[in-house]
């Protein structure tokens, strides 16, 4: 039998919603404050209004129970997953009124893609845009990227009932032994990154000839958007833009780092340096990755020497290499322009970019997609049953991986990365025949459904504000389902529709 | 979203109240405060709730003349939240049947300057064989255009990019498309205004070489340009404050105050 949500259960989902709602309005000071700091006036009035959309929404949810009650695993599972549209739905009031969107829906779709980190971008004349805007669409991939609960567990939130909020967020593994310091660490570590890497982009904008104030945001925005792996950018020409292989390699290098777990990080930080590095190069996860980046890159370059455009050495090593980075740690930074990518790569090419963001990053990273870990598990398994298909019947060999220690593959992580791996592959397959069902292509359509479920940013030109409104919602779906790894939405679902069903009379 | 109605926690904090129906317990407890602690084997509160409740009539007739504290709170959560979410919904409506020209629309801060692009075919240096095109025709086209003289014409914006000592990069803009131009000293220095928020950029016309796949540029998709002229210089864009959104802002602080300043008095009650 189905668990049912109650009316107690539901009392209890508003109210935490609304303590994660109210946090927006907080965070929305941010923007708030930009606006008034370049004297943009006009935009500060959008923010007040969201932030005083924010507030309202959230005290009335917050008021559906007012004694404080601890929260049950299977209501932590809901808020986590429906906080991703909540909160997007709330954050897309001052983007909507900002103009740069035709529609709500625009904005709404804007917002799921910046706290999901994917980077599919819905905004018309965005080289337009106010500094406050682009704060905050960057805020939220820094909130995304992190995690929603990550900070509201840093900030204390939630500190009773973390853990199942953690784990329903989609991350699994507890870089330290509690929660809320799992959490601190986290977004420490994050501040401190941000900090350095917004620094060394700000000295090269600025040696390209960036005024101080926009070379500092734009340094800042292109941080967190490299980082957090989230692919928003605040110029129509995206990487382009700056014409700078220094800055493209930064940026790279901050992908790289968004693309691995914090657990390794966590080594490094308490100064376990040669442990640290020692299982830099035997973890299973790492090495997935790697191999992953070294075999796409060798593949696409394969396939762009036979396609017989953007095949010179230059081209090959900078935009090649930026892109293939780009795609397959899941940020979505273009070097190619979106009609070089449609008009010139070779279909083979095309393909192979479509592949590379299907994987993903680290378990317990920023980034999306299946995840090298599962990758490598199954990869794993293969061999190994491969192994026992030759060996003597008597012989019984075990198959173990490293990953934070030495594990053996049970049949409950196998099945996992399993399952996992086949949710991210049929939701590829659905959203691609979305695509072809609305009238696009089938490759383009592929590689914007492998786009929107691996939260990886890159565009075919098909998500534009003229795309058709039902293509636009199947991307938010993908978007929010790959972003919770689909367990907890499924769950989320599965749950309602229970609740829904009227119960059985006894007799 | 309705809170329920019989709560463990708040049961304990006023057993007399709320449990009208089971007399002797009740009236029992006052009189022995310790006994429960001694006797761990006597029925607790909550085993009592599981009990089935049987209908006494008495008891029912009893029930409107205590005072609820309980019953007036929930009214109060019930009238608060419809409240809000009239009031909301209200606002909303009237805010969005307001708003019939959209969101935020800049007004242009000289309305004689001519923002609409010239005619090419007048503006254009004297230079016969290129191909006009305009930004998202030229990306359209791609492998068909590459290597050809063309003459583009777009809005400067973002900032003006160095590319080496004596080369700058410009994006130039139409509609959503845009494009990397590569231009000398002398053309960068022709550009006074930059298209950006609250400032559209000098929209300017460029004749150049087109390249799909730039081999100077590790396959950029730019124009090479070899002359600049400024058609029409950009002009600031007044985006004006909107009072209604003031208005509406001030409401909402209001509402979302009153709503937490309820909620605060409800708990200060539950306590």
């Amino acid at each position: 039998m189905w668990p049912r949500f109650g009316r107690d259960d539901l009392a209890n989902i508003c109210r935490y919603l609304g303590i994660l709602v109210q946090l927006l309005a907080v965070l929305m000071l941010a923007p708030l404050i930009v606006s008034l700091l370049f004297g943009e006036f006009a935009v500060s009035a959008h923010y007040l209004v969201g932030i005083g959309c924010a507030l309202a929404v959230g005290s009335l949810l917050r008021l559906a129970r007012v004694a404080p009650s601890e929260l049950k695993r299977k209501q932590a599972i809901v808020v986590t997953g429906l906080i991703w549209i909540v909160a997007a739905l709330v954050a897309a009031v001052p983007l909507w009124l900002s103009g740069h969107f035709l529609s709500y829906f625009d904005a709404f779709f804007e917002c799921v893609s910046g706290f999901t980190a994917t980077g599919l971008s819905l905004a018309r004349n965005i080289d337009h845009a106010s500094m406050a805007d682009n704060m905050w669409r960057f805020m939220m991939q820094f909130l995304g990227g992190q995690g929603v609960i990550v900070i509201a567990l840093s900030i204390g939130l939630f500190s009773k009932t973390g853990s199942s909020f953690y784990n329903a967020e989609g991350r699994e593994e507890f870089v330290m032994p509690y929660i809320k310091r799992t959490a601190q660490f986290i977004w420490r570590f994050s501040a401190v990154v941000t900090l350095i890497g917004t620094s060394v982009l700000c000295c090269i904008t600025m040696i390209l000839g960036m005024e101080p104030p926009r070379a500092l945001f734009h340094s800042l925005w292109l941080t967190i958007g490299s980082y957090d792996t989230g692919g928003f950018a605040p110029q129509g020409l995206s990487m382009i833009y700056y014409h700078s292989w220094p800055l493209e390699f930064i940026t790279m290098v901050l992908m790289c780092m968004g693309a691995v777990n914090f657990a390794v990080y966590a080594r490094l930080w308490h100064g376990n340096w040669k442990e640290a590095v020692r299982d830099f190069f035997r973890d299973i996860e790492l090495r997935t990755l790697a191999a992953w980046i070294a075999l796409i890159l060798v593949l696409f370059t394969a396939a762009l020497v036979a396609g017989g455009y953007l095949d010179e050495m230059g081209t090959l090593l900078r935009r090649g290499f930026f892109t293939i980075v780009s795609a397959a740690t899941n940020t979505g930074y273009q070097l190619f322009a979106t009609h070089q990518t449609t008009s010139l790569l070779s279909s083979g090419a095309f393909m192979i970019l479509i592949i590379s963001m299907a994987l993903g990053g680290s378990v317990g990273s920023t980034a999306g997609g299946i995840k090298a870990l599962r990758v490598g598990i199954v990869f794993k398994l293969v061999v190994a049953r491969t192994k026992a298909l030759l060996s003597p019947g008597s012989a019984r060999d075990t198959t173990s991986y490293y990953h934070n220690g030495r594990h053996l593959i049970s049949t409950e992580a196998a099945n996992t990365a399993m399952v996992v791996t086949l949710l991210y592959i049929v939701s590829y397959l659905l959203g691609t025949l979305a695509g072809i069902v609305a009238g696009y292509d089938a490759l383009p359509s592929a590689l914007e459904s492998v786009s929107a479920a691996s939260n990886a940013g890159l565009s075919a030109g098909i998500v534009t504000p003229d795309a058709p409104l039902a293509l636009k919602v199947v991307y938010v779906l993908q978007m929010w389902m790959g972003r919770l790894e689909f367990f907890t939405l499924l769950a989320l679902f599965a749950g309602l529709l229970a609740s829904l069903k009227p119960r059985k009379r006894r007799g | 979203m309705v809170p329920q109605r019989q709560r463990p926690q708040r049961q304990r904090s006023q057993p007399q109240q709320q449990r009208p129906q089971r007399p002797q317990p009740r009236q029992q407890r006052p009189q022995r405060p310790q006994p429960q602690q001694q006797r761990p084997q006597q029925p607790q509160p909550q085993q009592q709730q599981q009990r089935p409740q049987q209908p006494q009539p008495q008891q029912q007739q009893q029930r409107p003349q205590q005072p609820q504290p309980q019953r007036h709170r929930q009214w109060l959560v019930i009238v608060g939240l419809v409240t809000g979410l009239v009031v909301m919904l209200a606002v909303g409506s009237v805010f969005a049947a307001s708003i019939s020209q959209g969101p935020d629309t800049p007004v242009v801060g000289d309305m004689d300057t001519e923002l609409q692009p010239p005619d090419v075919r007048t503006a254009a240096e004297p230079s016969g064989d290129e191909a006009t095109s305009s930004i998202p025709a030229l990306n359209a086209a791609g492998r068909q255009l590459d290597g050809m003289k063309v003459s583009v014409q777009g809005e400067v914006v973002g900032d003006i990019i160095k590319a080496s000592d004596d080369m700058f990069w410009l994006a130039l803009d139409e509609g959503d498309s845009s494009i990397s131009v590569l231009c000398s000293p002398s053309d960068a220095a022709q550009i006074e205004n930059l298209g950006r928020y609250g400032q559209s950029g000098d929209v300017v016309l460029v004749f150049g070489t087109f390249h799909a796949d730039c081999p100077d540029h590790q396959g950029l998709a730019d124009i090479h340009a070899e002359h600049l002229a400024v058609v029409a210089h950009g002009q600031p864009l007044y985006h004006a404050v909107d009072l209604r959104l003031l208005m509406l802002s001030g409401l909402l602080l209001v509402i979302g105050a009153a709503l937490m300043l309820m909620r605060w008095r409800l708990m200060e009650q539950t306590r």
